[in-house]
């Protein structure tokens, strides 16, 4: 019995050498101690698409700022997006959209425009999100809102893995926004399509 | 014929057993391999791992997997393989329970790569199932080695 202890030892051991060594041999190799990304948010719209510290901030001018300073905005310090700059990103087109949950609640009803890349398939679906939205471009990323990490997940890939630059996160998500008549002009649902 | 069967049940029982774990555990161990950075995800998703650790153990325990699978296969490494198993499994029932049942996460298993389903009672039921099997496949006696395990067949006169 001792002797299978010890072989199963030396099993786990070389296995895990083996994946060590297999990740050098990636196009990407992975880190082996993973440092946490801080998410940087895409910066706040008015509805006019001039972006400004915050669409509801009352400071004279609307002029490019730095992200989350000051004011209501400060929400998005974190890369938390709210309702309010998520409707002002809809209505000025200054966003790309990506739906984090599954195909089948995409399906169901998301934001017009949106890309649904899953996050059980954030790799396989990675192409068709670099291919249309640029590192450097805003980006919010929803899912169902509450203790959905869906988004999280996506985001931090796309930051991590992808460079993107200016990434946010709806946090109270679908939830909040299937609920919120000033999103209902901008959500597509299952019973309005063809 | 003495009224015995031709071949042993326990030995298809357990060669089945082996195949049927070891069969689970590279089809786990491939998806795994391929893309490790949504394996990362999964784990993530447990929230027991630190930050830190997430890389390193979604780089080497696709290929424990492996490896376990294919000690268990082979008759010299086979309770080694076995106890790597056991293991493994014990540990997923306790992520399992603690994360989905008693945190009340909704996660999904991570156990196949994008086809995982969601973690809860249905998947800690498979483990212990792979569990029984394992113990099965590595405690059943033996009669005579063979690649994947004593598939030999025990004819009459063998028998008698």
């Amino acid at each position: 019995m001792a002797r299978d202890f010890v072989l199963a030892c030396v099993i786990l051991v070389a296995s895990s050498a083996v994946g060590l060594a297999s990740n050098y041999l990636r196009q990407n190799p992975l880190t082996l101690i993973r440092k946490d990304v801080p998410l940087r948010p895409a910066d706040p719209v008015r509805p006019n698409g001039r972006r400004e510290v915050s669409p509801t901030a009352s400071r004279p001018t609307g002029t490019t700022d730095q992200p989350g300073a000051g004011g209501p905005s400060d929400a998005s310090k974190d890369g938390e997006a709210t309702l309010e700059q998520v409707a002002a990103h809809l209505t000025a087109g200054t966003a790309f959209f990506i739906d984090a949950r599954e195909p089948n609640e995409y399906a169901e009803g998301h934001f017009r425009g949106a890309i649904n890349a899953p996050s059980s398939a954030i790799f396989e679906n990675a192409d068709a999100v670099t291919s249309m939205v640029g590192i450097d471009q805003p980006v919010i990323i929803y899912c169902g809102g509450g203790e959905c990490e869906a988004s999280h997940n996506v985001a931090d890939a796309l930051v991590r893995y992808y460079g993107y630059t200016s990434v946010s996160i709806y946090t109270k998500g679908w939830e909040e926004a299937s609920a919120s008549e000033a999103l209902a002009d901008y959500i597509v649902r299952r019973e309005d399509q063809p | 014929m003495n009224g015995r069967l031709p071949t042993s049940w326990r030995t298809v029982v357990r060669g089945l057993a082996l195949v049927a774990v070891a069969g689970v555990f590279l089809y786990a161990a491939q998806s795994k391999i391929i893309e490790p950075r949504q394996f990362v995800v999964s784990i993530k998703n447990y929230r027991i791992l630190p930050e830190s650790l997430l890389h390193l153990a979604a780089l080497t325990l696709p290929w424990v997997e492996l490896g376990a699978a294919i000690a268990l296969l082979l008759p010299r490494t086979r309770r080694a393989g076995g106890i790597l198993i056991l293991g493994m499994l014990t540990m997923f029932v306790c992520a399992v329970s603690y994360s989905a049942l008693y945190q009340g996460y909704n996660i999904d298993c991570g156990c196949f790569g994008k086809d995982s389903a969601q973690a809860g009672l249905k998947t800690i039921a498979l483990d212990l199932g792979l569990i029984a099997a394992t113990l099965i496949g590595i405690l059943l006696p033996e009669k005579k080695s063979g690649i994947i395990g004593d598939f030999s067949i025990e004819t009459a006169d063998s028998a008698a």
